[in-house]
């Protein structure tokens, strides 16, 4: 479960933080109203907590945003005032509870703990499957009455499972759900965890209780129906149930699966394609002769890593083909860090196949269910009947639709809840469609909003107009459910893929985790290739109070070249790569300014607050970054 | 009932061998697969299929061109063809329709929902 702390009392988000991370939540805090805004838009939090009084943006204005722009998680308010009315105006504004201070800690996690069980309320709030319990009051896990022991992430991805039997999730959506802002690790680290889980399951009883589903997520079997163990396997207990048509599909799943080292060859010339291009960015010109062999084989890659499993892997290159159709040398370190991804995943091999012959007692792709992750897609077409059949396709894939039938209140719509994604009509009364797509291109705001056109006009000259006024792609009308919904999540994927490189941690305005650890990786590379030395500098403040970490980003790319990276790496800490740095110590060269920024921050009381600082060095250290990232942690020593 | 006959034209190997062995599994059909647009006509005369599944990009004779050359011959021109094409907007072109193709399948596809999906294209349900 995901929750979010707006609060501007440090000491109470710490104390906080730490009791619900104990519990096994996932925390963010942040200390301002519009900071909360921004991360409530960003990621799907089951719960969030805010106090009244906030800077930025007041709690109730926030509380009343949060449910005109949709969300529908549990809001407990906060406040020090104990009249009803204030009362009245905090519910009224949408919340589900409030509190009043002071009060106490295990009064406050009491509190959440009802508002997150309240969905499940009527049936008891242990969650079972077959002899498994989880017991959320006290964080438990049971199969046939034996303590299962799992780690804090292997638990949430039980607890989210078990309460959303039906959904499946994908591996954007995990990651959204169980790791908070400050951590976002790679798909890799999911399988891992997913890997362990199941292993965990096995020994403990529960076998084959997690299921993949081909291309999409995971997602809970069945439970078995009798109080049996879910063991007794040597006569499959569910194989009646099993349509013949989904074993068969299955089985074909599988088979393709099963296939994919015959094919790796033809996979590792498509991928060297890609590296040589790579390699071209780096040491320029890219040849055209480069360029097309690499576009090409980005698209073989996109049509086929799918068929394996790799559903991820033809995202991806998919991405890549759409770079290379128009490469710039500015967004190179873009290119190669997608390459790096894409090789990674191949590296990690297909999705492991839950299902040998005919697993599965639901077939695997349709119908589809709601998803956590909802989209909002604004479709604007003259035709009521278009809009009523997207109202109608969309909203089981997560896809909410507001529906526009007259163009001209494209913008006070656009302002009032801004979509994810725009489908035009092409030919409406009062605005044509491409006229309102190059309008809405000329505004910087939604230069990179996705814009899909339907049509049924399918000229040669109408489409080039399409793609000259800024259009992302269009789609042929009558409308085919899979098509469609296939070319959206392309778009949005894609979308959220640039954001995540682009990401930026939003209190302090560096590069956030995953984007850091990207800047870092290719620093370690042109320090690998130019043979030179790589500085990594851990600091770490404690206690890690956000204006204070805010203060030392402001002040250190000023101690830093261009080009050296900095990354806000956790709540506490950044991380600095330096390449060649001129300075012998980073003690020396970094610690007194940085000690006196923090010594201006708080003039009258130096209190308890220590920055740690802790370095370690490539190649003499250690020759990866994970590597690098231990020694300096290990080095972690205060700043005088 | 006999089994379905399918060609398969596409230059990929891993694209081609996947759809066989999806349609085999799942429709028992009968899958025969060519890796080039000649190829492909070719075979198409002397197999007379129920269905082509054809690759759009493909070197020198490619989708459009194999498309047409279907089209002109009498022992293949009422063949239902379903373009593969992991780029939609090239197999929506104008040429595309005018040239008779029946439907577009999106690459990658789902193994487990390919002949399902070919079923619903040409009304064989």
């Amino acid at each position: 479960m995901k929750i979010l702390l707006v609060d501007d009392d440090e000491v109470l988000i710490e104390r906080l933080t730490s009791d619900l991370a104990a519990q096994n939540y996932v925390v963010d805090t942040t200390t301002d109203g519009l900071l909360g805004w921004e991360y409530a838009r960003s990621a799907p939090y089951d719960l969030i907590v805010l106090d009244i009084d906030l800077p930025g943006l007041d709690g109730l204005s926030l509380c009343r945003r949060l449910r005109q722009t949709g969300y529908s998680g549990a809001i407990l308010l906060l406040t020090g005032r104990s009249g009803s009315a204030d009362k009245v105006d905090g519910l009224n504004a949408g919340a589900d509870d409030y509190l009043v201070k002071p009060y106490t800690l295990a009064e406050l996690t009491a509190r959440l703990r009802a508002l997150l069980r309240r969905p499940n309320a009527v049936s008891s709030p242990t969650l079972r499957w077959g002899l498994l319990q989880l017991d959320p009051n006290a964080g438990l896990v049971t199969v046939a009455d034996q303590a299962v022991v799992l780690s804090p992430k292997e638990y949430g991805l039980l607890e989210l499972l078990l309460r959303h039997p039906d959904r499946i999730f994908s591996n954007t959506v995990l990651l959204e759900r169980l790791w908070s802002a400050d951590d976002s690790p790679g798909e890799e680290t999911i399988r891992t965890h997913i890997k362990r889980l199941r292993r965990k399951l096995k020994q403990a009883g529960a076998d084959d209780m997690i299921e993949n589903v081909y291309g999409m997520g995971y997602r809970l079997r069945p439970a078995p129906r009798s109080a049996e163990p879910a063991l007794s396997a040597s006569v499959p207990p569910r194989l009646e149930t099993i349509g013949p048509e989904q074993a068969k599909a299955e089985a074909a799943r599988a088979a393709a699966i099963a296939a994919f080292d015959q094919f790796r060859p033809i996979i590792g010339d498509r991928m060297a394609a890609l590296h040589r291009a790579a390699i071209a960015l780096d040491q320029p010109p890219l040849l055209e002769e480069d360029r097309a062999a690499a576009q090409a084989a980005a698209h073989k890659l996109a049509g086929s890593l799918g068929l394996f499993g790799f559903a991820e892997g033809s995202h991806l290159a998919r991405s890549l083909e759409e770079w290379l159709r128009r490469p710039s040398e500015a967004e190179g370190e873009a290119f190669k860090a997608l390459v790096r991804q894409l090789d990674a995943q191949l590296a990690a091999g297909p999705e492991e196949s839950s299902a040998p012959l005919g697993g599965t007692t639901r077939s695997a792709i349709g119908p589809p269910r709601p998803t956590d992750t909802r989209y909002r897609v604004l479709a604007i077409d003259d035709d009521p009947l278009i809009l009523a059949q997207l109202q109608r396709l969309l909203p089981p894939w997560g896809l909410d639709v507001v529906p526009l039938n007259d163009p001209r209140q494209t913008w006070a719509t656009l302002e009032a809840s801004p979509p994810d994604l725009v489908l035009l009509d092409l030919d409406m009364p009062h605005l044509r469609g491409v006229e309102l797509c190059r309008q809405l291109r000329q505004q910087e705001r939604w230069q990179t909003l996705p814009i899909l056109f339907l049509t049924a006009c399918r000229e040669a000259t109408a489409v080039y107009e399409l793609y000259q006024a800024g259009a992302d792609d269009y789609l042929p009308k009558p409308i085919l459910e899979p098509e469609l919904v296939n070319r959206l999540f392309q778009r949005l994927e894609r979308g959220r893929l640039l954001q995540t490189l682009a990401g930026t941690d939003p209190l302090t305005g560096l590069a956030n985790r995953r984007k850091g650890t990207i800047e870092l990786d290719l620093l370690l590379h042109l320090a690998h290739r130019h043979r030179q030395p790589l500085s990594l500098v851990l600091l770490q403040l404690e206690p890690g109070f956000p204006e204070r970490i805010a203060a030392l980003a402001a002040v250190l790319p000023s101690l830093l070249r261009r080009g050296d990276a900095i990354a806000r790496w956790s709540a506490q800490s950044i991380l600095v790569g330096a390449l060649a740095p001129d300075w012998r110590s980073p003690r020396d060269a970094l610690g007194p300014t940085l000690a006196q920024v923090l010594g201006n921050q708080l003039p009258s009381s130096p209190d308890d607050l220590v920055l740690h600082l802790g370095e370690a060095t490539f190649p003499t250290d250690g020759q990866t970054l994970e590597r690098l990232y231990q020694q300096a942690t290990q080095r972690l020593t205060a700043i005088e | 009932m006999t089994a379905r006959r399918i060609l398969i034209i596409d230059d990929e190997a891993d694209v081609r061998e996947i759809a066989k062995v999806s349609l085999e599994i799942t429709k028992q059909w009968d899958v025969t697969t060519a890796a080039s647009g000649e190829e492909g006509v070719a075979l198409a005369a002397t197999h007379r299929p129920d269905a082509i599944l054809l690759d759009v990009i493909m070197p020198k004779v490619d989708g459009l061109a194999t498309l047409i050359k279907l089209g002109e011959n009498a022992e293949t021109c009422h063949i239902p063809v379903i373009l593969l094409t992991a780029t939609l907007r090239l197999a929506t072109q104008p040429s595309f329709v005018a040239a008779g193709a029946r439907a577009v399948l999106v690459k990658p596809f789902d193994p487990g929902l390919l002949g399902g999906q070919i079923e619903l294209a040409l009304g064989w349900q």
